[in-house]
């Protein structure tokens, strides 16, 4: 999910928005509005919590902005499955999510517009992957993996799909983000099956590591947008399962340039553990990222700083 | 004889009382709960798990040969006992 962190940079990014715009534009929405100390906190720290109307707000501003390719209807939906998968009281969740899985199945083949056809596939592999973890944590390898094989064969028809529309028509062209998203939950599949521990040596997860060009995609978006902390929080993840020294400081260095809180192992940015306790992490903490490492990158980002001053 | 007409009465009411409790017991209760949990991820309508194309990525392992399912638990009760690892990757919409 992107994060309101995200939003709030990416729509900072247009020019001409200074923060004096950037207000203005929120006030169009909400007469109450958003005070500027908590709108730049918001833009400076990754750890923090949204209240509801600044969500609200920045959601509506950024969808204005930045208008979602596909339909509005299936995103809708997309959003109505999100509800009802992370709602704990619902009676009967899986039968409602098996109810909502066939008509969506249906629909899929009744399809033929190429961005409604890959939504559909999209949702489906949601729903699958939503399931791994339960097959994985209850030891139900032949399900897990016939589960991760539908949820990896939907993102592959929804990148698919994507593909065909951009060739079809280049003037609606779904932007890279979209196609490296579905790419990065292809990954996730992969990564998500296996429990923790025995990740690093998981053959499945290294070959399609390689296979994706999933270390250079990710650099390759970086550039584009420098704040997505939680792409360079994967790159260093996989740089440290396949044990690669100078991917694992490229993407400590990018996490750092987003925030210098992520040079603190400990720290725990918004909906994610920190660094020095994920297990996939565990190659990065005892070959690359040692005290004199992290001190060394500290101080080349106080010189740039320094250096963008003067 | 006081004492045994209401005596009389109240094993009449009793006995109607149970009659009636097993008439209102739903039918196969017992059979119902005996019978095997259908699999949570089946799609619905069909007996076999879904064949699906192989992805080209994929190396071949145990995991991707079809084979029978058998009688899992239910979803419902799988989502009590899964407890979530703390670094999974999350999915992006």
């Amino acid at each position: 999910m992107t994060t309101v962190f995200n939003k709030i940079h990416r729509l900072k990014r247009q020019p001409d928005w200074t923060w004096d715009r950037f207000l203005t534009e929120i006030d169009q929405y909400s007469a109450t509005g958003v005070d500027e100390k908590t709108l730049y906190s918001h833009f400076r720290e990754p750890h923090k919590k949204p209240n509801s109307h600044l969500e609200k707000l920045i959601n509506k501003l950024h969808d204005d902005c930045f208008p979602d390719p596909f339909p509005e209807d299936l995103n809708r939906l997309m959003r109505l499955y999100n509800h009802l998968f992370n709602c704990k009281k619902h009676i009967a969740k899986e039968k409602d999510i098996q109810d909502l899985e066939f008509f969506l199945q249906q629909q899929c083949e009744r399809e033929d517009v190429l961005l409604r056809v890959s939504r559909l596939h999209w949702l489906l592999g949601n729903i699958e992957f939503d399931r791994i973890p339960i097959y994985r944590d209850n030891g139900m390898q032949e399900q897990l993996g016939w589960c991760k094989q539908r949820a990896i064969n939907h993102y592959q028809k929804s990148v698919l799909a994507i593909e065909q529309h951009n060739e079809s028509d280049p003037q609606t062209m779904v932007g890279a983000s979209h196609l490296y998203k579905a790419r990065h939950n292809i990954l996730a599949c992969y990564l998500n099956a296996v429990p923790q521990t025995k990740r690093a040596k998981d053959t499945a997860i290294i070959h399609y590591l390689k296979a994706s060009n999933y270390i250079a995609n990710s650099k390759q978006t970086l550039a584009a947008e420098p704040f997505q902390w939680t792409i360079a929080r994967n790159g260093l993840r996989f740089s440290s399962l396949v044990e690669n020294e100078a991917d694992v400081i490229y993407f400590i260095k990018a996490l750092a340039g987003i925030s210098r809180r992520f040079l603190a192992l400990d720290y725990k940015p918004l909906n994610h553990g920190a660094i020095k306790d994920g297990e996939d992490f565990h190659w990065a903490l005892e070959n690359v990222l040692t005290n004199d490492c992290l001190a060394t990158i500290e101080t080349e980002i106080k010189q740039k700083r320094k250096g963008k001053r003067t | 004889m006081r004492k045994i007409r209401s005596l009389l009465l109240l094993s009449i009411v009793s006995i109607l009382l149970l009659t009636g409790g097993c008439a209102n017991a739903p039918e196969g209760d017992i059979t119902e709960r005996e019978s095997a949990p259908a699999s949570s991820t089946q799609s619905i309508g069909s007996s076999e798990p879904e064949k699906v194309d192989e992805e080209p990525l994929m190396l071949e392992d145990s995991t991707t040969g079809e084979g029978p399912r058998g009688v899992v638990p239910s979803a419902e009760m799988l989502h009590k006992k899964s407890e979530p690892q703390s670094d999974d990757m999350e999915r992006l919409d």
